[in-house]
């Protein structure tokens, strides 16, 4: 009896603990695992002239191959998780009309006081983001099968002319030993044949393990980003560890120091001092003995990495109890299966099911001119109650958004290759070069063998054979050597580098202005949690960031880049005056900016705070209409 | 317990009276140094029965002084501030306000950053560039030592250090080339001529050359396997120099003809690291205080600046010394020698004169330079209003070397002379001012975003036109230029339209282009 009444209590309790929903149910734990940690993408033939085509990653191997790499290591040589299947069945191709049916990406995030567990609806052109990637493999596969259906084999594929140059921005084979070699690259079943789940590596070349979605995660900066900060050691004059409070006082004049361009706005480059090449501003460097910040959730997911992360991350080692994780303590009781109140190895699996804390809708679009071209936008879209308290003062963009949890800033941001965006003037511009006789067209003569970076021949650029290549077919080449950069997205997590300098960026834009510079001592005594006057590295809140990107994968290093938000261009009735004379776009006019007099800057400054903000410009113009 | 407080109060009364003793001593120095100046300056004046110039107005100081120490013009505020105030010491305040700019360090790093690379920007180096342009930012930035600087820079090896060992990999690390160069920056030097043959002109033989070169001969760069922008520099147990076509080896020598000694520890870039701030180098800082001066009168008391020498001697040879013991005694402080001169009434004389002007050598009135192409991209920004808050890069630093719109207007407009005063412009550079991108972005109505202010109902036709000359020319319009303008304005169908009219031909003015 008492044994009944014990698991009847025990019942109760986990169905109050359970998370509850802020706003909208969420979508569905992800049906497919269709995301990988990438492995490298494959090697041209002519990239590796003296070494071996690479293999297909023996995912067997992965762990080991991990463990004998050196401490610090590129993302480019570590890879996590296997290919998954293409679905066999003919996609659905229909517009979302519904988040909670869309496919969405799960994933772990390791923040200093807990794991987030969080869902990533992905689109592509208001379409499910698998869709992409699955259109392109159909209508490569009805080229080469043509209106018979005749599956075509390897060796003939990469004979036919559309794509033996190199269409797709993948291989273009030189000599009759590098098509072998291609073939046996991708004819992964080895019956010659080209199928369906073949298609996607060859048109991706690996990249992203050749699905629509792969994440990476570097945690170079785990657990640094506060003690190594470059903006509080600066402020900490005498190295002593604590920024003291007339460290705090000195802290504008220390940040204005290293304006070197005296236009009072400050990025986080302006803190270094030697030049570091080959270092991005979103880190990609991993230390091999060390959890990643971040780990996918799905159907193929690493449990025995994800269950090591967990301890390593928060229990130093040892199995993770609701203490260890403050700001999510509820996943313990939603994992724990054998009721012992702590995560145990084979529990970690029901990850893919329980509701996640919190859920972003991430969005791309395909526009070919600056009229039908849109921004990729980021939004959160339903949150769990606790991080409620969170959201209410999320600062909020189109392209990105950060909040502040116990412990750390959380930033999202998305970001893509702008080249996609204005496809129709690049290839009007290309066209335009080549076409010398400006008489509309390219004939043989006019042609070099080359266009937009692709070596082509002319018969295979001249689509409908009429001896004329005209500039829509210029547009065809660029639309379908673009066509698998824009199926995938890629994103990329990381503790960012300087905990401080997000901390002092009270308006998540990604640069200190003049306001949050004058503000900056306050900001420090806010930090001070226990009030002694010695900020100390512990009382900064770590910060991390998760990018999404879309482009060429070579150009990762340069999309993940945080975008920077200009509050003016955001405000439509801000007066024209007022964004003209805000020449660093920081959103207020300070006295240096100001073309007036001064009495004239003191009169808009109504709450005397020394800068004219786009509110106190508004009302001048108001109160001169009246 | 008294006793103690007493004790104490009285420890800290006389540090406070130590240090503000040793201010007034600096201040006192500074003063007697500025006097000294003007004094020599006047006595050849006065041999040469020469009527200076006028002392300059406030418009033409203010612009000046912003130019030499920042690098670019005023803002608008800034010297609508300047103008207003009634201080009798506003000159010598806002002297000391840029030397505190952050731009300070910039415009004096951008500066060097060509002595030491000259030959323009390389894009495939640009990333060496602004290494070595950060690096010297950060010293002059701590106002460190022109002697530590200048070791630091012999002995650096890389890693933190990455400028100035990125300097050594632009000269391919070859012992004669790090010798022309560093004797031609540091030292003002011009002995690579003695490489082949005796110097022409100066004692420099073969063996001189060869023998400083020696001290750059056991240096290699290092490995690297994260890339090779990541350089490293190190210093070999092993390695000679010899002459050209002979066996000879050449052991090393400082320029002052000795050898160095058996006892002298460290390697040989330290050897020479620590001759060069020593008393014995007397060039050290004659080179210095002859490129700071010509930096800010147009010419140096030598010319060229890189070739001092009994040949070549200084056009006054007295204030030189003066000022060369000056700078030594207040170690070698480049800031407070960029204050001195700045102070003196010879850098604060106008260069307008109304009778055929003085041979510039005289410095009887400040010469006109030219702007150089980083100043006026700068300038032209200031007053156009903003500049990309990102520029679009993905290296860890910030450096305004990587804003390809300016490396565009740079590579347009750099002139190829290294006289300050002369003005080597051709068609590509008047095309580029008339109708480049630049000035088209700060003068076209709906582009320019000082215009989009200026149109603002806080402004009448008068302060509008004000400001753009404030902003410009750094002076206020004349009566009649106010009357011609404003009329051209308001009796215009499209105000703003020209009120661009205006700002185009105020930018396309000598007055705005050069340094005077």
């Amino acid at each position: 009896m008492r044994h009944l009444y014990v698991v009847t209590l025990m019942l109760l309790i986990g169905l109050a603990i359970g998370c509850k929903r802020q706003v909208a149910k969420p979508p569905a734990p992800p049906q497919s695992a269709t995301s990988v940690v990438e492995a490298a993408p494959d090697a041209l033939p002519n990239e590796n002239a003296a070494s071996e085509i690479e293999r297909p990653v023996d995912t067997n191997n992965v762990e080991q191959s991990v463990a004998d790499e050196s401490p610090i290591d590129n993302l480019e040589e570590t890879s996590e998780s296997t290919t998954s299947e293409v679905p066999e069945n003919e996609p659905t191709v229909e517009p979302v009309a519904d988040l909670e049916k869309a496919p969405s990406e799960r994933f772990l995030l390791l923040t200093r006081d807990g794991p987030l567990v969080i869902d990533v609806v992905l689109r592509i052109n208001d379409q499910p983001y698998t869709n992409a990637l699955e259109q392109l493999v159909e209508s490569v596969l009805k080229d080469i099968e043509g209106d018979e259906g005749e599956q075509e084999t390897w060796a003939e594929m990469i004979d036919n002319p559309k794509f033996a140059y190199g269409q797709f921005g993948n291989l273009a084979p030189e000599d009759a030993d590098q098509k072998t070699r291609l073939v046996d690259m991708y004819d992964t079943n080895q019956d010659s044949f080209v199928d369906r789940d073949e298609l996607p590596r060859f048109l991706t070349r690996n990249v992203g393990g050749s699905r629509p979605f792969s994440l990476r995660s570097s945690n170079e900066f785990r657990g640094d980003n506060r003690t190594r900060s470059p903006v509080r050691r600066l402020l900490d004059v005498d190295h002593d560890g604590a920024i003291t409070a007339d460290e705090m006082q000195s802290a504008p004049s220390r940040l204005f120091e290293r304006d070197a361009d005296d236009d009072e706005i400050l990025v986080l480059g302006d803190f270094k001092d030697s030049i570091a090449l080959e270092q991005p501003q979103m880190s990609n460097q991993r230390r091999v003995n060390a959890p990643d910040t971040a780990l996918l959730i799905g159907e193929r997911t690493r449990w025995g990495y994800v269950s090591y992360a967990l301890q390593e991350t928060y229990a130093y080692g040892d199995r993770v109890a609701a203490d260890d994780i403050p700001l999510t303590p509820e996943l313990v009781e939603l994992l724990d299966d054998n009721s012992n109140s702590l995560i145990d190895n084979n529990e970690v699996q029901k990850l893919t099911g329980i509701p996640p804390h919190l859920v972003l809708e991430v969005a791309f679009f395909n526009g070919k001119d600056a009229e039908t071209s849109t921004t990729p936008s980021i939004r959160i879209v339903s949150a769990c109650e606790s991080l409620s308290a969170a959201l209410d003062v999320a600062r909020q963009h189109p392209t990105r958004l950060s909040f502040a949890l116990p412990g750390a800033d959380i930033e999202f941001f998305v970001n893509e290759d702008p080249s996609l965006a204005n496809t129709s003037q690049t290839v009007t511009a290309q066209f335009s070069m080549l076409d010398g006789d400006n008489n509309g067209y390219l004939d043989v003569d006019e042609y070099s063998g080359q266009v937009l970076g692709i070596n082509i021949p002319f018969e295979a650029l001249d689509a409908d054979s009429d001896e004329m290549v005209y500039e829509k077919e210029v547009g065809a080449l660029l639309e379908q050597s673009q066509a698998v950069v824009r199926a995938q997205i890629r994103a990329r997590a990381a503790d960012q580098e300087d905990a401080l300098f997000t901390a002092l960026d009270t308006n998540g834009d990604g640069r200190l202005t003049a306001r949050e510079i004058y503000g900056a001592p306050n900001i420090l005594k806010e930090l001070d949690r226990n009030q002694d006057m010695q900020l100390q590295s512990h009382e900064i809140p770590g910060t991390m960031a998760i990018g999404f990107v879309r482009g060429n994968a070579q150009q990762d290093n340069a999309l993940l880049v945080m975008p920077t938000v200009s509050r003016a261009n955001n405000d439509k009735e801000l007066p024209a005056w007022f964004t003209g004379m805000d020449s660093n776009g920081d959103g207020d006019i300070s006295p240096r900016e100001f073309l007036g007099a001064s009495d004239k800057f003191r009169q808009l400054d109504t709450d005397g705070d020394g800068f004219v903000s786009g509110d106190e410009a508004k009302q001048m113009e108001r109160n001169a209409r009246s | 317990m008294i006793r103690f407080g007493t004790v104490t109060l009285s420890i800290v009364f006389v540090g406070l009276s130590l240090s503000a003793s040793a201010d007034d001593s600096i201040n006192e120095r500074r003063a007697e140094m500025i006097a000294r100046i003007d004094t020599l300056l006047s006595e050849q004046w006065a041999a040469e029965e020469i009527q200076p110039a006028n002392r300059s107005n406030d418009s033409e100081f203010a612009r000046r002084v912003y130019l030499d120490l920042t690098g670019v013009i005023p803002r608008v505020a800034e010297i609508r501030e300047f103008l207003e105030d009634e201080r009798a010491d506003k000159r010598n305040r806002l002297i000391q306000r840029l030397l505190a700019s952050p731009r300070y360090p910039t415009h004096l790093a951008n500066t060097w950053r060509q002595v030491m690379l000259p030959g323009g920007l390389d894009l495939e180096q640009l990333q060496n560039v602004a290494g070595v342009q950060n690096w010297l930012r950060k010293q002059f930035a701590q106002n460190m030592r022109y002697d530590r600087i200048v070791s630091d820079f012999l002995v650096a090896t890389g890693g933190g250090e990455a400028g100035p060992a990125l300097y050594y990999t632009s000269l391919e690390v070859k012992p004669e080339k790090l010798a022309a160069s560093t004797a031609r920056i540091f030292l003002g030097l011009q002995i690579e001529c003695a490489e082949c043959h005796p110097h022409p002109f100066d004692h420099w033989k073969q063996e001189d050359f060869w023998g400083y070169a020696a001290f750059f001969a056991q240096l290699e760069q290092s490995e690297n396997r994260r890339g090779p922008a990541n350089v490293g520099l190190v210093d070999l147990d092993s390695g000679e120099v010899t002459l050209p076509d002979s066996e000879t080896i050449v052991p090393p020598r400082y320029p002052d003809g000795n050898l160095v000694t058996a006892a002298a520890g460290g390697s040989r870039r330290v050897q020479l690291a620590i001759w060069m701030a020593s008393r014995d180098n007397p060039y050290l800082a004659k080179a210095a205080v002859n490129r700071m001066w010509a930096h800010l009168f147009g010419r140096g008391l030598i010319e060229p600046v890189d070739d001092i020498g009994k040949h070549n001697p200084p056009s006054h040879p007295e204030l030189f010394q003066a000022l060369t013991a000056y700078f030594v005694d207040t170690g070698f402080d480049i800031k407070e020698l960029l204050r001195t001169l700045t102070s003196t009434n010879a850098y604060q004389l106008s260069s307008r004169l109304d009778r055929e002007p003085h041979a510039q050598e005289l410095f009887a009135n400040m010469a006109i330079k030219t702007m150089t192409a980083e100043q006026l991209y700068d300038s032209l920004n200031r007053i156009a209003g903003g500049r990309p808050a990102n520029i679009p890069n993905f290296f860890a630093i910030r450096s305004n070397l990587f804003d390809q719109q300016r490396l565009a207007f740079i590579g347009k407009m750099r002139m190829q002379g290294s006289n300050a005063t002369e003005f080597d412009a051709g068609v590509l550079q008047a095309l580029t001012l008339l109708n480049g991108s630049n000035i088209n972005a700060a003068s076209q109505a709906d582009q320019s975003g000082v215009l989009m202010a200026l149109d603002s109902p806080l402004f009448s036709p008068e302060e509008r036109l004000k400001s753009l000359f404030l902003g410009t020319l750094s002076r206020r319009p004349t009566a009649d230029e106010s009357t011609a303008f404003v009329a051209h304005v308001s009796d215009s169908n499209e105000p703003r339209e020209a009120m661009g009219d205006v700002l185009w031909a105020l930018l396309n003015s000598a007055e705005f282009a050069l340094n005077h």
